[in-house]
């Protein structure tokens, strides 16, 4: 009797497991398809999944994501900023899931998202803010981002710290009149770029220099002027300043290594499963803007695939001592059943094997790259390559053309993946 | 074994938990988060609004006047690190400022556009005993201004958060500031490092 109940126990477990990962290799499969189809369709497939609540998190963030690219910015902020209550509630270490993680697998963990996901939801929150015109509102969320990367600030290696980060914020410091703290964000995202051996594209170059000089840094600016070789910008009280944000590519979904032996000293099979990033296919491509016969071109400022790379790096130590930990726990567990009868010992040993899957659960529908460009326009009507979008509670159809009075600042927001073009137009300069 | 089994089924079903709703008095202090919350509001709007009554202001154009001054509420911006919802931060101290009897309120610029248009309506439709006419609003002598700001330092988990709340009333005859009022609030968050 007690053997039917644990063989059942078993069975279910097993069927319960074999479900989670295939509900995650479909958001994958849809993450990759992402590129090849529309996110309005992919939103609605991701939809029709219902995830277990410890991946609720990964869902929603990958909801919200979708929600933002094809315009809903007002759904898409009550997805991400559910993910962002999730993702702060489960910082703290979780025993039962640490157990769970130690004798089951890493997928009983709730998704609480890598160091930097746990950045770039602020990012797009505060995008998607600008994009509804609520300037106080996406300053809220550049300043937690601020609090959140100095939570994860280490002296070692700058995981966690994006330079995109920086520069939207000082984007956002700037539209608000606010030049001292927006300096201070441009400073910081050229460093990040230097540490992390990226030359800082014109757009920030453009940002700096404009913005020591308005500041009245002379030494600075002059230091600038020699190390950025960008044409003097035309006098902006008759021209306005385009910004583009620029979201190119879909990340690499994360992928499992597996591996089970057979071990004729333990007399058990041991397996082990690891998460891993495979080569990265993404080939990088620009944003070209052709406008009153200039073309514009977005330059990368943060590459997204080697930050979840990188954050993935940083993780590795301690799945490695759990994934240790694991394979002693499912031997114990696998030899005392077997002590106990030879056909359970056997049985626990397959269901041990079946369960054991790498934790692949990743914000995989961020971009490859985030890229920004930065260039004055004289006043005028100018068509754009794609629908334009006016930001509104639902963004509202414009046309393909984009109207530009003098001494206006404008951001647009373009997702490669939804070929659409979302505005924000400074209000008051 | 029948540890493990325990353990994995505890893991499993952790999250199932029920949910509880308590009804509590609106009065009670909560704090669940260490974020700006009711209770900041409506203590930090009380506060200072009592604060501005205190000071001469209002009796000196009461006394030059012969009426009370009517106040306008401009924008009180959110400078800080939280989405605060400023409309019941701004309900608070308009109700406390005319709850004093001492002040009179104005719409904002952004009410005024609906009223005028039910006037404009009432000007077609309305009988001429009860029709409103166009032209006969008070105009504000005063107008609040004020805006909220933080400071968050973080150490591993724990967070001191710093809220500054100004406001400024400001005439509107000479754009003269007869009241600065300011509010402090900190807060120190410790964050669970385990859970359950």
């Amino acid at each position: 009797m007690l053997l039917k109940r644990k063989t059942l126990l078993a069975v279910l477990l097993s069927v319960l497991l074999q479900a989670c990962a295939l509900h995650q290799q479909k958001v994958n499969s849809l993450a990759e398809q992402l590129e090849h189809s529309t996110p309005e369709e992919t939103l609605i497939s991701l939809q029709s999944i219902d995830p277990a609540g410890r991946d609720r998190g990964q869902y929603l963030l990958n909801t919200g994501l979708l929600k933002s690219i094809t315009g809903d910015f007002e759904g898409a902020n009550r997805d991400l900023q559910e993910a962002k209550e999730i993702l702060n509630n489960l910082q703290a270490t979780s025993v039962s899931e640490n157990l769970g993680a130690a004798i089951v697998n890493e997928t009983l963990r709730s998704y609480d998202g890598s160091a930097s996901e746990r950045v770039l939801l602020h990012v797009l929150l505060s995008i998607n803010y600008l994009m509804l015109n609520n300037l106080d509102a996406a300053r809220v969320e550049v300043l937690q981002a601020d609090v959140v990367m100095k939570e994860l600030a280490r002296e070692e290696k700058p995981i966690g710290q994006l330079a995109s980060a920086h520069y939207i914020a000082g984007l956002i410091y700037e539209l608000g009149g606010e030049l001292d703290d927006a300096m201070i964000s441009y400073r910081k995202a050229a460093n990040l770029m230097t540490l992390r051996n990226m030359q800082p594209p014109p757009a920030l170059q453009s940002s700096l220099l404009s913005l020591s000089q308005r500041l009245g840094l002379d030494e600075e600016n002059k230091e600038y002027r020699e190390q950025f070789a960008l044409p003097v910008n035309p006098d902006t009280l008759h021209s306005s300043e385009i910004i583009v944000i620029y979201w190119d590519g879909v990340v690499t979904s994360k992928r499992g290594n597996s591996l089970s032996v057979w071990v004729p000293s333990l007399n058990q099979a041991v397996s082990l499963a690891l998460p891993y990033y495979p080569p990265s296919n993404y080939v990088e491509d620009h944003f070209n803007l052709r406008l009153a016969d200039q073309t514009y071109r977005s330059e990368t400022v943060e590459d997204i695939e080697a930050l979840l790379r990188e954050d993935l790096d940083d993780e590795s130590a301690a799945i490695y001592a759990m994934t240790l930990a694991r394979m002693v726990s499912k031997y114990q567990i696998v030899k005392s059943a077997g002590n106990e009868n030879d056909g359970l010992g056997l049985f626990i040993n397959i269901i041990a094997m079946l369960s054991e899957s790498a934790d692949i659960r990743s914000w995989n529908m961020l971009p490859s790259s985030i890229q920004f460009a930065r260039f004055s326009l004289p006043a005028g009507e100018y068509s754009l390559p794609f629908p334009h979008y006016a930001g509104s509670q639902q963004a509202e159809l414009v046309e393909t053309r984009l109207a530009v009075s003098a001494g206006e600042k404008i951001v647009l927001f373009v997702p490669g993946v939804s070929q659409k073009i979302f505005s924000y137009t400074q209000t008051s300069p | 074994m029948r540890v493990f089994w325990v353990v994995v089924l505890s893991s499993l079903l952790m999250a199932g938990c029920g949910t509880k709703v308590t009804r509590i008095d609106v009065d009670e202090t909560v704090d669940l988060s260490g974020a700006w919350n009711d209770t900041d509001s409506r203590l930090v709007a009380e506060e200072m609004i009592s604060d501005a009554l205190s000071h001469p202001w209002t009796s000196d154009f009461a006394g030059k006047k012969g009426r009370a001054p009517a106040v306008i509420v401009g924008t009180v911006r959110n400078f800080s690190h939280e989405h605060i919802n400023m409309n019941t931060f701004v309900a608070d101290m308009e109700r406390a400022l005319v709850n004093s009897g001492r002040i009179e309120f104005v719409a904002s610029s952004d009410e005024r556009g609906e009223i005028r248009e039910e006037r404009a309506d009432q000007d077609l439709n309305a009988s001429e005993e009860t029709r409103n006419e166009a032209g006969q609003e008070t105009g504000a002598d005063f107008m609040l201004k004020g805006q909220i700001n933080t400071i968050v330092d973080v150490e591993d988990d724990e967070q001191v958060r710093y809220y500054q709340v100004d406001l400024t009333m400001i005439s509107l005859a000479d754009n003269r500031k007869v009241w600065l009022g300011q509010k402090k609030i900190k807060k120190l968050v410790e964050n669970a490092s385990v859970r359950y």
